[in-house]
């Protein structure tokens, strides 16, 4: 839903690793061993022979001067490649632009290889990113003569026409890769470090000095395919990766010239974005705007964030803009309020403009989103931002106000963001990296009441569901993009527990946009055949929604990779049933209750008057489950899923 | 030419728009006043209404007369009534193809009266991807409550026949279709699945065929079983005659003649790389037809690919090289080899059902859109495109679906075709059997189950799963085909697991039924009922069976892909010691008839007890394509009825 700030950064680092197939042959015929491979690789369709890649940091003519050299090689191993023939290779022509392109098909025949040249290539738009328009290119071509044991080569150099656009160098990919080595050749005029990520331990590094040259080299053989779990946090935050930076570089006119290596550094590099934004007077109908939040609000400081924040949320629409520069300068308030749309760091432009006109302060600032497993102290590069929110200091403390998030309400900071560290921009040499906040268990709090009774073998009743904080942003999220005419039927949809029969008959709601209030429905439903009848009994399973039935995690291929919740969560609910004239109980399940580290839950029955009230909760408080977790994690859902197999037993009295 | 003085040919008397006989395709613009607009009640329960849909296709001849050019225009109005049209219209995308060459885009937004924001030039970003050019704009200071008009005009390289749809995902207020040409040129005109107004013009040596919609309601795309886009409100068009020369427009016959000689293109010239596939194919061993159209068939799927964007090349040997080439090539290849291997071929035109029902009496190209190929010796079809097929089976697009057949016809020396329009028949439902048995074992703590999985598909029923199985590599399988068969026990654990008959390359696969044996142990159908007893949720292991709601009146007929039938058995070893309970739920039994007489679909399922099994089978089957209106509640009924099995548990209880 939103785009990211930084996304060209991040684009540039994922695209250098992962996004393409790199490649690398030196002589003619490619040299390696294809029955040991074929035998080791039994099942696979492909592997990655090689994934090379060899920068070259220098001051030529008085100027910072980078180069990247890659090679791809891929080797397909069964005859079901002719489809994998397409290619494309990125670039931003703002940033980094390609040079030599060569690819080739390595085909072969009998035991030696015969090499295919790859003659067309087409430069076209690349509009795979999640931006309206971000400028991005690419190179696209097709390999010839794929078929079984052939190699696929593609080797290219990157120009880097701006040294804090670097990326990073990933080491393992979606299939095995027998070599992945990034290397970066240094003269003695520039000095480059390096912050490196993930597991090292199969990585070899070395450092050696010749003549001018200072080589860094990192390898890995024999990787393993990366292997994705969709309930997972972000790759990154486990697949080994390096980025590479220049600390400095010395030339004659210039001298030493300091770029990256501190937080300090990178605020001053990113400082020069935001500096000359919203100079100007406010513009007489925005200024007219902010004048009647203010005037609604009689001054009082926490009404004007809050109507500001909401003015903002309802008015202005998230549509992004990335290409070059666009890409990392916030546009002009005055703009994006005429436009009523912007990207995240516009909605910033745009909130903390409002709010000076308001009289208050704030700041624009920079986030990388959990998306992004860095810290700025880790990586103090642009690649540790890919987002861009308001930030104020209200009530002794740092409140975060994301423009893209249009259900929270003001002091509550977007769920993507939590735990994350803001780069708060005060001055042109002032700044404050605070860390924003988890949100507690209760802050996204639901309660379920459903009442009950049977008419027939149908269950009918009235419900009610209440959902707030972060479970009341993500079902406005989702019904905000539904539409008036599907709205009532999504809801609906949304409500239906038990089995795919229930039906909804009756429905209001209150507060869905008003982030200020709780969510609540209120409806009326029939669940036909949910409860069983056979012979004089009736079998009721109370469990009507199992939510954590889908929460085991799958530990295999020996995941490290954290489970990922968008939010903590606290959840309540009531199943009340009438036992049916003539009827008494005969059996109840027993009560169940269990206070993990991290995850609780009770079940509870209880017989009362008449009625049988079933009462569930739980809440779990961290934002992952971490690999140490795993086991006990898993142990508890498959005892919650034991639970979900009770059933209560009504009999004929 | 001469010019023509008004001629009105024909006016209904109920029509209550006028024509704009003044189209200038040049300068076409909007009003000078800006559009308003006041929703009723009802279209202000949509996202976006559709105030006006303007859609005019002009053909103009050049001073000779000799060829025309062709302008389409595309006017819309939509109101804009909620965030969520705001987030859809905010951001507009036209695209070009290399067929178009666009003259202008006009867009503006009109608030309360007012222009608040009209497009210029700078405000575009033009972007070309794929051989595709796309001119983007944000729409500027767009709020609820704003109307967006848009005009798109373009010069297109001319086809004397085309289509255009009036039904969106909105309602449609009002919307005009108008169809210009030079007045010595007469179209025709058909409108699809609805009625509108004509009006039928000659003006200052222009022909104006118009025709006026009013209310088209938004597509209902909640509705199941149905070819949603071939039933959109639409009028075709296609050239008819020259009103001087009486020259008449291409029939079928002829269209089918044409596309023989396209897709035998240089075949005297290819012979000798045809000989040379061929006998890389080793046809010489090939000793029945079939034999010889699989041979052909697999290896062009197993080492050719079809790119759209690939470049064009000059000989088949160097398609054989490079291994991919565009979908036009491939095809044209499949024909040649199957002519030169002397293998009896129809080629057969078509398009997909989703896309049109096939109109027989509108002679049209807009039709023939895909080419499959007919098999009359062997009585079976090949698809070129679909690449995880084999002989036999083909997209379930074209199932049921009218196509133009093109046979060869061999006369001395010279190869020419005949073609006709025919039934490509429905799939045979004998032939497309989806057998499911279940074995069922209770473990001793009453806790968990072990299912014994036996499936066999054969024919259209796998949709598809074993091309994707035999393509994707080991790993992938596995997943692949856990999911499969553990169904709603999610947390099923699999083991011994078999598919058989998977290879798409061997022949004899083509006959045989795909094979998946597994099995699998599960906590999930059990719900523990105290120590004596429990419930086993035997519905589940058909697996999630769709619920069949329609809430307003059905008005189109129901629509399947293919014909197909499960039949299901599911055997439960009792375990000692225990009785069953609540076994005549599985007693299920609604069976139709068609118009013919014939069992046409149907839910049947009933149980067998024997002191140490329960063998419970059911069967149900949809023999036809198509169900008419009439029988749309007992079609419904059916497919409830698995929904209604699905949700049956059965009682263990100690004796």
């Amino acid at each position: 839903m939103f785009t990211e700030f930084h996304m060209n950064k991040v684009l540039i680092g994922r695209m250098i690793a992962s996004a393409i197939l790199f490649i690398g042959v030196a002589k003619a015929q490619p040299q390696i061993d294809l029955a040991a491979i074929q035998q080791k690789y039994q099942g696979q369709s492909a592997i990655f022979l090689n994934n090379e890649q060899v920068y070259y940091c220098n001051v030529t003519k008085d100027k910072i001067d980078i180069k990247g050299d890659h090679t791809i090689q891929v080797l397909y191993l069964d005859d079901k490649s002719t489809s994998a023939n397409e290619r494309t290779i990125s670039y931003a022509p703002d940033f980094y632009v390609i040079e030599n392109l060569e690819a080739a098909t390595y085909v072969r025949e009998g035991d030696k290889y015969k090499k295919l040249k790859v003659t067309s290539f087409k430069d076209q738009d690349n509009t795979n990113g999640s931006s309206f328009y971000d400028g991005v290119k690419c190179r696209k071509f097709f390999f010839s003569g794929l078929s079984q044991n052939a190699i696929a080569e593609t080797k290219f150099t990157y120009r880097y026409l701006d040294p804090s656009h670097l990326g990073a160098f990933y080491f393992m990919r979606g299939i095995p890769c027998l070599k992945s080595s990034f290397t970066v050749v240094v003269d003695k005029n520039v000095s480059i470090e390096y912050r490196f990520f993930g597991d090292s331990s199969k990585i070899s590094f070395s450092q050696t000095t010749k003549g001018n040259n200072t080589y860094y080299k990192w390898e890995l053989l024999d990787a393993k395919e990366l292997k994705s779990y969709n309930d997972a946090v972000d790759d990154r935050y486990e697949e080994p990766h390096v980025y590479v930076y220049v600390k400095d570089y010395t030339t004659k006119s210039k001298g030493k010239v300091p770029m990256f290596g501190t937080v300090e550094k990178l605020y001053k590099h990113d400082y020069k974005y935001i500096a000359s934004v919203n100079q100007q007077a406010a513009e007489p109908l925005l200024k007219a705007v902010v004048d009647s939040i203010v005037k609604q609000s009689a001054g009082n400081e926490t009404e004007i964030l809050r109507g500001t924040y909401s003015w903002v949320q309802q008015n202005i629409k998230y549509i992004a803009f990335e290409n070059g520069l666009g890409g990392q300068i916030p546009r002009e308030a005055n703009d994006v309020f005429t436009k009523k749309y912007g990207d995240c760091k516009d909605l910033a432009s745009l909130i903390t403009f409002m709010l000076k006109n308001a009289g208050i302060k704030s700041y624009l600032t920079w986030v990388g989103t959990r998306d992004l497993p860095y810290s700025y102290n880790d990586l103090p590069l642009g690649y540790a931002s890919n987002h861009m929110i308001a930030a104020v200091y209200y009530q002794g403390k740092w409140v975060f106000i994301d423009g893209t998030a249009k259900h929270i309400p003001f002091g509550i900071p977007s769920a993507f963001t939590q735990g994350k560290e803001g780069l708060i921009a005060i001055s042109p040499d002032s700044f404050v990296v605070e860390v924003i906040p988890i949100m507690p268990t209760t802050y996204s709090y639901s309660n379920t009441v459903m009442d009950m009774k049977l008419d027939g073998t149908t269950l009918k009743g009235n419900g009610k569901l209440e959902l707030a904080g972060y479970n009341h942003s993500s079902w406005a999220g989702s019904l905000y993009y539904v539409g008036t005419d599907k709205l009532e039927k999504s809801m609906k949809d949304m409500l239906s527990v038990g089995n795919n029969k229930f039906e909804v008959t009756s429905i209001s709601y209150s507060n869905l946009y008003n982030n200020d209030s709780s969510l609540s429905f209120q409806y009326g439903f029939n669940l036909p055949s949910y409860v069983k009848f056979i012979d004089n009994d009736i079998y009721i399973n109370m469990h009507l929604r199992k939510t954590y039935s889908d929460y085991k995690i799958d530990t295999t291929g020996n995941r490290k990779i954290a489970r990922d919740f968008s939010y903590t969560w606290l959840d309540e609910a009531t199943f009340s049933i009438d036992i049916p004239e003539g009827y008494k109980v005969k059996k109840m399940p027993a009560n169940t209750s269990h206070i993990g580290q991290h995850l609780s839950y009770a079940f509870t029955y209880t017989l009362q008057n008449n009625k049988i009230i079933f009462h569930k909760s739980s809440s779990y408080d961290k934002l992952t489950v971490d690999a140490p977790e795993f086991e006990e994690w898993n142990k508890q859902i498959d005892e919650i899923i034991k639970r979900y197999r009770d059933l209560i037993i009504l009999t004929k009295k | 030419m001469k010019s023509t003085t008004l001629l009105v040919i024909l006016f209904t008397a109920f029509t209550s728009f006028s024509q704009n006989l003044q189209f200038n395709r040049e300068t076409y613009s909007w009003s000078q006043t800006p559009p308003t607009f006041t929703p009723s009640e009802s279209d202000k329960k949509s996202a976006t209404v559709y105030v006006f849909l303007n859609k005019t296709v002009e053909y103009v001849m050049d001073a000779k007369g000799e060829s025309v050019d062709m302008y389409y225009v595309s006017h819309h109005l939509k109101f804009v009534n909620d965030d969520k049209s705001v987030e859809d219209n905010n951001k507009i995308y036209v695209s070009t193809s290399e067929r178009q060459n666009l003259l202008y885009i006009k867009v503006r937004v009109v608030e309360k009266g007012k222009v608040i924001f009209e497009a210029s030039e700078k405000d575009f970003i033009q972007v070309e991807e794929d051989e595709k050019k796309y001119n983007m704009i944000a729409l500027k200071g767009l709020a609820k409550g704003a109307l967006v008009e848009t005009i798109v005009g373009y010069k297109l390289d001319a086809e004397l026949y085309g289509y255009e749809t009036f039904q969106m995902g909105y309602p449609v207020k009002k919307a005009e279709y108008q169809l210009i040409t030079p007045g010595v040129l007469k179209f025709n005109s058909k409108v699809y699945n609805g009625s509108g107004t004509s009006i039928d013009t000659v003006y200052e040596d222009r022909r104006f065929s118009s025709i006026l919609f009013k209310d088209v309601p938004a597509v209902d795309d909640e509705e199941k079983y149905t070819l949603t886009s071939a039933n959109k409100l639409r009028v075709e068009y296609v050239y008819a005659q020259h009103m001087e020369s009486k020259k008449k427009y291409l029939k079928w016959p002829e269209m089918g003649r044409i596309f023989f000689d396209r897709m035998n293109k240089n075949y005297e010239k290819n012979e000798k790389d045809l000989d040379k596939i061929l006998s890389k194919v080793n046809i010489k061993q090939c000793k029945t037809d079939e034999e010889k159209i699989f041979a052909i068939e697999n290896y062009l799927k197993n080492n050719i690919g079809s790119e759209v964007n690939a470049p064009d090349v000059e000989t088949f040997a160097e398609v054989i090289k490079m291994k991919y080439t565009y979908p036009y090539k491939l095809n044209q290849m499949f024909v040649q080899l199957y002519r030169k291997a002397g293998v009896p071929c129809e080629l057969v035109l078509t398009c997909e059902k989703e896309y049109k029902r096939f109109d027989p009496d509108f002679d049209s190209w807009t039709y023939l859109k895909n080419m499959i190929l007919f098999f009359p010796t062997v009585n079976k079809f090949v698809d070129p495109q679909a690449t995880l097929y084999r002989l036999g089976q083909t997209s379930t697009d074209y199932l049921g679906q009218q196509g133009l057949f093109i046979k060869y016809v061999t006369i001395g020396d010279v190869v020419s075709a005949s073609a006709s329009v025919k039934t490509i028949p429905a799939n045979q439902p004998e032939k497309t059997h989806d057998v499911e048995n279940y074995t069922v074992s209770i473990a001793k703590d009453q806790a968990s189950s072990t299912v014994e999985y036996h499936r066999e598909m054969n024919g259209y029923a796998e949709q598809g799963m074993r091309g994707v199985y035999y393509i994707v590599d080991e790993a992938k399988r596995k997943e692949i085909m856990d999911d499969f068969v553990k169904g709603l026990a999610t947390d099923g654990k699999v083991s011994n697991m078999q598919v058989l008959n998977y290879d798409i390359t061997k022949r004899e696969n083509t006959n045989l039924p795909l094979i998946i044996k597994a099995n699998i142990s599960t906590t999930h159908y059990i719900e523990s009922a105290g120590d004596d007893k429990f419930l086993f949720k035997v519905g589940e292991l058909i697996g999630q069976q769709m619920e069949m709601y329609q809430t307003t009146p059905r008005i189109t007929p129901v629509d399947i892909a293919f014909a197909h039938n499960y039949q299901r058995t599911i055997t439960i070893n009792i375990p000692q010691g225990y009785k069953l309970k609540g076994l005549d739920k599985l007693n299920i039994s609604h069976a139709y008839n068609n118009a013919q007489g014939k069992p046409s679909f149907g839910f049947v399922s009933s149980y067998v007890l024997t002191s140490d099994k329960l063998v419970i089978t059911c069967n149900e089957y949809y023999n036809d394509l198509t169900y008419p209106v009439s029988q749309f509640e007992q079609y419904k009924e059916v497919i409830n009825d698995a929904a209604d099995f699905n949700k049956i548990s059965i009682l263990f209880e100690k004796e």
